[in-house]
């Protein structure tokens, strides 16, 4: 069922059982959970189908720090989300990214991998890849021409990378979700404050409000924010009626740990003779699987790095192609497919079949967990009255350090098989040097924020994304990330969603 | 003259006895020595100057073709050039099995291959 928020008369009373805040990858996912379910779910979606900017000008904020893309390029505000614009990479979490690691501060989840493999299995669905198979050898053996680079296994490994279409959920579950009677979609019902009870330990009702004008109140049994690692975050700290630093923000963590990817141009790899490379190669919408070069575990525990991997681009073509950063401007869908525009003809215009003897190494990595790396609030309101986020991205040593030792293994295991060699870009050259290069960029991938934990003082959720303080708010999607890992986190996300509203159901069963 | 300063000067003496030798074997295999062979595959010579140069400022001890081909050589012998570009290229191989690698202007090589640039650029100056 669909309901135009705009079109209700002022400061309605909107009822449900269930009200999840957010239509994109995460809130989507949930509610496919619930259809045909006896309970009312409530769907907030603060935009409509489409892109509109004056949607879009609600994401608008300011940045501090690490240069970043501006905020309301990086996430779309109508149903579907920012699967709107997503380009369907997806991997698993290896294990160790759930695992405590001495030389990374702040890391370690209370669940574990095999914790969410269930979930990912289901996940799969949701975003149409293939089977759930993350092996290499495995998956050669449905090509036997995608040939491995040798290396030691004891230092690398193949990571397997699925390719969505994408799917845009926008367009994939609209039907499905408008058409299932006890799905409740509200439109144009942006959540700007969230009420608890009077000692803020439950939730009483959220106000959502329009451009229309419109103020409306949602009650419900419970309450699942899931509208992204910064809005999450936003709407909570907002929030601060019954609880000044905002809700679930007792021990000041809301906001902090506020991840991206570091994805960056490293290295480069010289061969002595062409290679295709084709089991790293990538084709647009063609590609079904592919890998990367990853560090395994051991290795990441030697050398004391947060986990990367690494992906090959001609080297020709690379110099082609302009920075993320300096590209990723916009959220408007023709501006950004002009952006990309500009990518795929750099490699058309160098394509060769027979391969290439020289590619670049572009990396893709976890930043560690840091608390300065935070959302907060500006004194700025948006069109709406609600005060602005305001990022301040902050990356480590440590970052820079893992680059480095990640293409100083690789650069090892080339030599040891005489394959190749590795040089790593000036700006990895000097062990000494803490700065990061003007091109340096993220994915486009905002984690952190509400992170998951067992201590309170350290967390925002649980390891069932409840906010710890709250009996009845839970988190869904990347901002429980207690680490990034190195996949783009679109696949965990949803299998975490999963999770989470597989153990909301028995929390409503037992409540009956 | 103090102990040490004696003891440092033997072996200084020593090294320069066994000159005539090692410079005679040097050129007869010049182009070998001074030869990283897989790199020499991958770029050009330009490349492998400016590898060998960087080596060279980067390691000053071994600013020179003497110690270089001293380094390169070891205690070993070769009476046939074959064998000793085969000795260099598994010597390249064994050095990053057993962690001795260098990075020098961003490459990630084998000590050996950069000596063997490094000599490469004295030669080439």
């Amino acid at each position: 069922m669909h309901i135009d928020a705009r079109q209700l008369p002022n400061n309605s009373v909107i009822e449900g059982d269930i009200c999840i805040v957010g239509a994109g990858a995460a809130g989507i996912s949930m509610a496919l959970e619930w259809i045909n379910t006896p309970y009312k779910v409530i769907l907030l979606e603060g935009g409509g189908f489409e892109y509109e900017a004056a949607m879009q000008d609600l994401y608008r904020g300011k940045t501090t720090g690490q240069r970043y893309y501006p905020l309301e390029s990086a996430r779309l505000h109508y149903f579907g989300g920012t699967t709107g614009h997503w380009a369907g990479f997806c991997s698993t979490f290896e294990p160790i990214d759930f695992e405590k690691r001495d030389w990374v501060p702040h890391s370690g989840w209370p669940i574990k991998r095999e914790d969410l493999d269930p979930f990912y299995a289901r996940a799969h669905h949701n975003l149409d890849l293939g089977p759930y198979e993350y092996s290499y050898e495995n998956w050669a053996k449905t090509d036997p021409t995608m040939l491995s680079l040798p290396f030691d296994k004891e230092s690398l490994f193949n990571k397997i990378w699925q390719f969505s279409p994408p799917t845009r959920f926008g367009t994939k579950y609209r039907d499905t979700i408008v058409k299932a009677s006890n799905i409740h979609l509200y439109t144009y019902a942006n959540a700007v404050d969230i009420q608890a009870n009077e000692n803020a330990s439950s939730i009483e009702q959220l106000t959502v409000k329009n451009l229309a004008g419109k103020q409306h109140t949602v009650k419900a049994k419970y309450f699942v924010l899931a509208c992204c690692a910064i809005q999450n975050a936003r709407l909570l700290l907002v929030s601060n009626k019954q609880a000044p630093k905002g809700l679930g923000n007792d021990n000041d963590n809301v906001g902090r740990y506020f991840m991206e990817h570091l994805e960056i141009k490293s290295a480069e790899m010289w061969f002595p003779r062409v290679d295709p490379l084709k089991l790293y190669a990538i084709d647009f919408a063609k590609t079904k699987w592919r890998a990367e070069l990853a560090i395994t575990a051991k290795k990441q525990q030697e050398y004391k790095i947060l986990n990367g991997t690494a992906s090959f681009t001609p080297l020709d073509a690379a110099k082609e192609q302009p920075a993320f950063i300096d590209i990723w401007k916009s959220s408007d869908p023709n501006e950004r497919a002009k952006a990309f525009d500009r990518y795929g003809e750099a490699e058309k215009k160098i394509k060769n079949k027979t391969g290439y003897k020289a590619y670049q190494l572009f990396t893709r990595m976890e930043q560690a967990p840091n608390p300065n790396s935070r959302i907060t609030l500006e004194t700025e309101t948006d069109a709406l009255g609600m005060p602005r986020a305001m990022l301040h991205w902050e990356l480590t040593m440590l970052e820079k350090h893992s680059l480095r030792g990640i293409y100083e293994i690789i650069g090892k295991e080339m030599g040891k098989t005489a394959k190749g060699r590795v040089r790593l870009l000036e700006y990895l050259q000097d062990v000494n040097d803490s700065s990061w290069p003007q091109f340096t960029g993220g994915g486009w991938h905002h984690m952190g924020t509400t992170r998951m934990g067992t201590d309170v003082k350290t967390s925002v959720v649980d390891s069932n994304c409840k906010v710890h303080s709250i009996a009845n708010l839970f988190t869904a999607g990347s901002s429980c990330y207690v680490t990034a890992a190195a996949p783009n986190p679109t696949l965990t996300l949803v299998a975490l969603t999963l999770r989470l509203s597989d153990h909301l159901k028995s929390v409503v069963a037992n409540r009956a | 003259m103090d102990r040490r300063s004696f003891v440092r000067l033997s072996a200084y003496t020593a090294a320069i006895l066994s000159l005539p030798v090692d410079f005679s074997c040097t050129r007869k295999f010049a182009k070998t020595w001074a030869q990283p062979l897989f790199i020499s595959h991958l770029v050009d010579l330009k490349t492998v100057i400016a590898i060998g140069q960087g080596y060279r400022k980067s390691v000053p001890d071994e600013n020179s073709r003497l110690v270089l081909y001293i380094r390169l050589k070891g205690h070993n012998e070769w009476d046939d050039e074959e064998g000793l570009r085969a000795a260099l290229d598994s010597l390249v191989v064994t050095d990053f099995l057993s962690d001795r690698t260098v990075t020098v202007n961003g490459w990630i090589l084998s000590v050996t291959e950069a000596r063997q640039c490094a000599l490469y650029s004295i030669i080439n100056a």
